[in-house]
C-alpha cells in the first residue's frame, strides 16, 4: 500500500501530492485512467495497488511534510441535519401525550403581536383551562413579566445570539415550568419568520402570527412557515383603517402557499375575533387531550 | 444546526482535516442556503472544519441532510 495515500482502501478516494517525489513501488492501472506526471517516479519495491474510480495526482517532494503528508478521501455519511433536534422533539411530544399537555408554538416576526395575543388569550382561556407560557427572546425577561401580569405561569428562555427556539430549549423550559397535567402550554418563539419554521419543538400545532401593519405578501415571501402552520392569525385588526393591507389578498396568499391553513382575524386590543381564537385553541387542546387518553 | 453538524463531524473525522462538507438541501426544506453558509463559517472557525468549504446540493423535496465529506488524513 502507498504509505501516503492509503489508496488500496475500499471506496472512492482522491489523493493529491503537491511536489516532486519518488515512489518506491509499482502500481497497475487496469481501469485505463489518465493522470499527469510532471515528475519522475522511481518504482523499486514491487507491490500493486488498485485504482478504481478515483483520480489522483502525484507531485510531491518527500522532504516537505506539508501539504504532502495528507491523503484525501470521500466519506459517505447520509445523516439528517435535524436528527438531534427531532429526537428531542419526539421526546417532548411523548411527554406532552403522557401528561395530556397541548403545546402551541407561536411564530411571527418581531412586533407581530404575539405577546399581546397571549395577554388577551390567557384570561379568556383561564375559565376553562390552566395555561402556562414559555417565552423565547434573545434577551430580557420583559415578555415573561407581561405574561405573568396577565395571570399565568411563565418561564423566559433567552437564546443569546440564537434566532429561534429548539426542542432542547423547550424540554428544559418545560422542566422549569412544570405545567399541570391536562393544561395548555404556549411557546412564544423568538421573533423571526424564517428559522423557527425548521425546528420541530414537539408542539401540537404551529401558529403563524402576522399583523395588518406588515406587508400583505408576507405569506409569499416567507412561505415555509405558512406551509408548516395549522393556523394563521392576522392581528392588530383595530389598526386596519390606518394601513393599506388588503386582508382578503393576504389570506389568499396564505392559502396559495398552504390550502389547508385556517385563518383568524383578531384585535387583542378590542377583543375582536378573540372568541374564535380561544375556541380554536380550546377545541384543538380538547382533541389532543382525548387522543392522549385513548392512545396507549 | 451548524453547531451540531460541526461537533458531530469533529467526532467523526478525528485528526483528519475536512476539505468539503456536502449537504443536500431541499427547496421545500425551509432552510436558507445563505444562512447555512454563514452559520457554517461561524461554527467551523477554530475546528477541524475551519478550512472546509460547504457544498450545497439543491433538490426538489424537503431533504435537509449531510451527504458526505471529503477529508485529508494528516500524518
Amino acid at each position: 500500500m502507498c504509505d501516503r495515500c492509503g489508496c488500496d482502501a475500499a471506496g472512492e478516494m482522491i489523493h493529491e501530492h503537491s511536489g516532486p517525489h519518488a515512489h518506491d513501488h509499482s502500481h497497475g492501472h487496469g481501469d485505463g485512467h489518465d493522470h499527469a506526471h510532471g515528475h519522475s517516479h522511481a518504482h523499486g519495491a514491487q507491490h500493486g495497488h488498485d485504482h478504481g474510480s478515483f483520480a489522483h495526482r502525484h507531485d510531491v517532494d518527500r522532504g516537505q511534510p506539508e501539504p504532502s503528508d495528507r491523503a484525501g478521501r470521500t466519506v459517505r455519511i447520509e445523516r439528517d441535519l435535524l436528527e438531534k433536534n427531532n429526537a428531542v422533539a419526539k421526546a417532548n411530544r411523548e411527554r406532552a401525550r403522557a401528561n395530556r399537555l397541548s403545546i402551541f408554538n407561536l411564530i411571527g416576526g418581531p412586533g407581530a403581536g404575539k405577546t399581546a395575543l397571549l395577554e388577551a388569550t390567557i384570561p379568556r382561556l383561564g375559565k376553562r383551562w390552566e395555561v402556562s407560557v414559555l417565552e423565547g427572546d434573545q434577551s430580557t425577561d420583559n415578555d415573561a413579566r407581561r405574561i405573568k401580569e396577565a395571570g399565568c405561569t411563565a418561564f423566559q428562555i433567552n437564546t443569546g445570539t440564537g434566532c429561534h427556539l429548539d426542542a432542547t430549549m423547550v424540554a428544559n423550559g418545560l422542566s422549569e415550568l412544570r405545567p399541570r397535567d391536562g393544561s395548555i402550554v404556549f411557546v412564544e418563539n423568538v421573533g423571526n419568520l424564517v428559522c423557527p419554521a425548521l425546528f420541530d419543538l414537539g408542539e401540537r400545532a404551529k401558529i403563524v402570527v402576522m399583523s395588518v401593519t406588515e406587508g400583505e405578501d408576507k405569506p409569499l415571501k416567507y412561505p415555509h412557515i405558512f406551509r408548516a402552520a395549522e393556523l394563521f392569525v392576522l392581528t392588530k385588526l383595530d389598526l386596519q383603517p390606518l394601513v393599506a393591507l388588503d386582508e382578503e389578498r393576504c389570506i389568499g396568499f396564505a392559502r396559495q402557499v398552504n390550502p389547508k391553513i385556517r385563518t383568524l382575524r383578531v384585535s387583542s386590543r378590542t377583543g375582536q375575533g378573540m372568541d374564535d381564537f380561544v375556541a380554536w385553541i380550546g377545541e384543538t387542546a380538547a382533541k389532543a387531550t382525548v387522543m392522549s387518553e385513548t392512545t396507549p | 444546526m451548524m453547531e451540531d453538524l460541526v461537533s458531530m463531524l469533529e467526532e467523526e473525522v478525528g485528526s483528519a482535516e475536512v476539505r468539503v462538507v456536502r449537504l443536500v438541501v431541499g427547496l421545500e426544506s425551509c432552510a436558507s442556503v445563505d444562512a447555512l453558509q454563514q452559520c457554517f463559517r461561524v461554527c467551523a472557525t477554530g475546528t477541524a472544519l475551519e478550512k472546509a468549504t460547504l457544498d450545497i446540493v439543491r433538490t426538489p423535496g424537503s431533504d435537509l441532510k449531510l451527504r458526505e465529506i471529503e477529508v485529508s488524513d494528516v500524518r
